[in-house]
């Protein structure tokens, strides 16, 4: 395998074999690894010093369901820490099958021009973008698949990557014209932005395949994943996840309280009746959209939908649970045309969709906008894609927005907007928002699916439940699986192993799986302390310590002591 | 005639025959649980059920219910649903 090296400033590209030190990782591993190695952890996130590596995972291009996701990371300009965050489409695959372990864009032009990197098989190559800035991700994909083939891959970011905007995120394509696949937290559009770099395109390989060291362990371990996750009463044809997407937990995260509502002030939505994914599912079907598409090829879980409008029209794919939190109840939105709509312009403009709810419902408590009120809202999302000061201010999330209106009621950990479900009523959740070196970020380890090993209420069991989930976080973003297939791993971990020794010929036990998954959080803990972060760093913001949140009147109440111990069993 | 101690049982047995007859619970099924079936309804139980009970009683599939919550408090199949309970259930998710 290989390692291309994209160097901005000289607008040089040189191939390298991989350093032995990097064999043995892929996407959030080997991302932790890099930026330990070579990034000085004190530097500027959108200088020259800080890279952007795009790292596929151990399994890309094997044909593995589910195990597509393309890992994109560097030092995020909102934690100030280590960030991965990853997406589905044809990127991961693409880049497994063509044998890059990584892209490392380095450096920063000095005029502050953009340029495309363009990859055809071995060859790769520095291009102008000009006519390309100032353009959203949808308008920027369109035009590239239109002169580089409709079955090449686009990785782009839109207006808010190029203004170095900190809620920025980095969009890829998919299968059959799809868009919006989103790595989408902790600003690493903006890291994108800074190294004047719009786009990528990878021309579709054609007849490559990833190499299997012993074919035959290989493929009866992914047949059995397979199998395992089309059983699981989650994730099959007749499970939620496939049914619903992900929007299926949008009623259970009401009924436990924990759904953000109106910037963080309550657990329960009055409107989530018509946010609610049974609702999804039938307004899209009634009106000609798709549900149950896949964002990678070969997944078997499925849990993409295509919402339409009500002539048809599609307005984005895919409407997500997250972003139904943060940008409908969060915002007091119960429509889902509304929140659609505000997802498209996010997607457009290249946001997490996370990051802008969390900041757009901080910007209402200042007296922006209406909670409920879409005119006003839209009219304030809009400011983002004219690069306006106050839409800078909007793009560069929740904390920016809550410390230049002064307001104190930021629901933020680590620098990074959280996700929907308010810790108050899902501590686990509240633990590895403060202690992931992540930041606040649900795909570090969420605690919702265990909710029957631990009380979501109670004190008790929280830091070791988020550990647990943080381990296997990390594993799943390191051999690039999508979240929703741990159920298998987690029953056997042997299936993992075998896949990995089966692609690579390695001798891995479970054993070495369990520490490679632990040396993924070590090391990024690591960077984090060398770049600053301290104790004062990873808490809970203080108003969900002694604000209670209805239902249940509940705060955040596990101890520091708690929260600065989380690692201490790892 | 009956003596004074009856009294008081009488009227306890009275009291308990009504209490039965008021133990009303309002259930509210999701997902896939939801074919076939009204999304809410309120049950009037004789006796007061575990949510298990409850589960049998609309008919849902044990092995299909991922997740019970009674008045937003995550339960367990075998916790008695209280009077005035609102009971939810949920089918098997995962976080998102």
């Amino acid at each position: 395998m290989k390692i291309l090296r994209v160097d901005m400033s000289q607008n040089q590209i040189r191939e390298e074999t991989v350093p032995a030190a990097y064999e043995r990782l892929g996407g959030r591993a080997l991302i932790a690894k890099i930026l330990l190695e070579e990034v000085p952890p004190t530097c500027d996130a959108l200088g020259p010093h800080n890279k952007l590596i795009f790292a596929p995972g151990l399994l890309a291009g094997s044909g593995v369901t589910t195990a597509g996701r393309l890992s994109i990371g560097g030092k995020s300009p909102l934690t100030r820490g280590a960030k991965e965050a990853n997406a589905g489409g044809t990127a991961g695959d693409v880049l497994g099958k063509l044998g890059f372990k990584a892209v490392v864009v380095e450096g920063q032009p000095s005029k502050g021009d953009f340029y495309i990197l363009y990859i055809d098989g071995d060859e790769a190559e520095i291009l102008p973008a000009d006519d390309l800035v100032g353009l959203g991700t949808y308008e920027t994909s369109d035009q590239l698949q239109e002169k580089y083939g409709s079955d090449s891959t686009v990785i782009s970011i839109g207006q808010a990557g190029e203004g170095c905007m900190g809620g920025a995120g980095i969009c890829v394509t998919g299968e059959g014209g799809q868009r919006s696949n989103y790595a989408a937290r902790g600003g690493l559009g903006a890291v994108m932005g800074s190294k004047g770099l719009k786009a990528v395109v990878i021309d579709k390989p054609v007849g490559k395949a990833v190499p299997l060291a012993d074919a035959e362990k290989f493929r009866t371990a992914a047949r059995t994943f397979a199998q395992k996750l089309i059983n699981d009463p989650k994730l099959g044809t007749k499970g939620s996840q496939h049914l619903y997407g992900t929007a299926s937990i949008v009623a259970a995260v009401n009924e436990i309280g924990s759904l953000p509502t109106r910037n963080f002030s309550a657990g329960n939505f009055e409107g989530m009746e018509k946010l609610r994914g049974e609702h999804l599912r039938e307004v899209t079907l009634s009106r000609g959209g798709e549900a149950g598409t896949r964002c990678m090829p070969g997944c078997v879980i499925a849990c993409r939908n295509v919402y339409v409008d009500e002539s048809g029209k599609p307005i984005v794919g895919t409407l997500q649970y997250e972003t139904i939190a943060l940008l409908g109840s969060n915002l007091g939105l119960g429509s889902l045309d509304e929140v659609a709509l505000l997802n498209r312009m996010c997607n457009d403009f290249g946001l997490d969709t996370i990051e802008t709810g969390a900041a757009l419902g901080v910007a209402i408590e200042a007296g922006l906008a209406d909670f409920g009120d879409f005119a006003s809202i839209r009219g304030l999302l809009e400011q983002v894609g004219k690069g306006t000061v106050l839409g800078r201010l909007i793009g560069n999330g929740a904390v920016a927005t809550g410390r230049v209106l002064g307001v104190r009621r930021v629901p933020a950990a680590v620098g990074q907007g959280m996700p929907g479900y308010d810790p108050r009523s899902l501590k686990g959740n509240g633990v590895t928002y403060a202690t992931s070196p992540q930041g606040a970020d649900h795909t570090a380890g969420n605690a919702f699916g265990a909710r029957k090993e631990v009380n979501p209420l109670g004190v008790e069991g929280q830091k070791e439940l988020s550990l647990k989930l943080q381990i296997i976080a990390a594993m799943l973003d390191s051999t690039g699986l999508c979240l929703f297939a741990r159920p298998p791993i987690i029953a056997e971990p042997q299936l993992m192993v075998d896949l990995v020794n089966g692609r690579y010929g390695w001798d891995w036990t479970v054993e070495d799986y369990n520490r490679f998954n632990r040396d993924v959080l070590r090391t990024e803990l690591e960077f984090n302390r060398r770049a600053g972060l301290t104790a004062a760093d990873y808490r809970i913001p203080e108003f969900m310590r002694e604000e209670p949140l209805p239902p249940h009147a509940a705060t955040f109440d596990i101890p520091d002591s708690d929260l600065d111990s989380v690692f201490e069993a790892l | 005639m009956l003596r004074p101690l009856t009294y008081p049982i009488l009227i306890w047995i009275r009291c308990s025959r009504l209490y039965r007859c008021l133990v009303e619970v309002t259930v509210e099924l999701s997902g896939q649980l939801l074919p076939g079936k009204p999304r809410r309804r309120t049950l009037k139980l004789d006796q007061p059920l575990t949510v298990r009970d409850v589960a049998v009683l609309l008919e849902l599939d044990d092995e299909e219910v991922g997740l019970a919550v009674i008045n937003g408090i995550q339960s367990e199949m075998e916790d008695i649903v209280p009077t005035g309970s609102r009971v939810c259930f949920f089918p098997y998710l995962s976080g998102g």
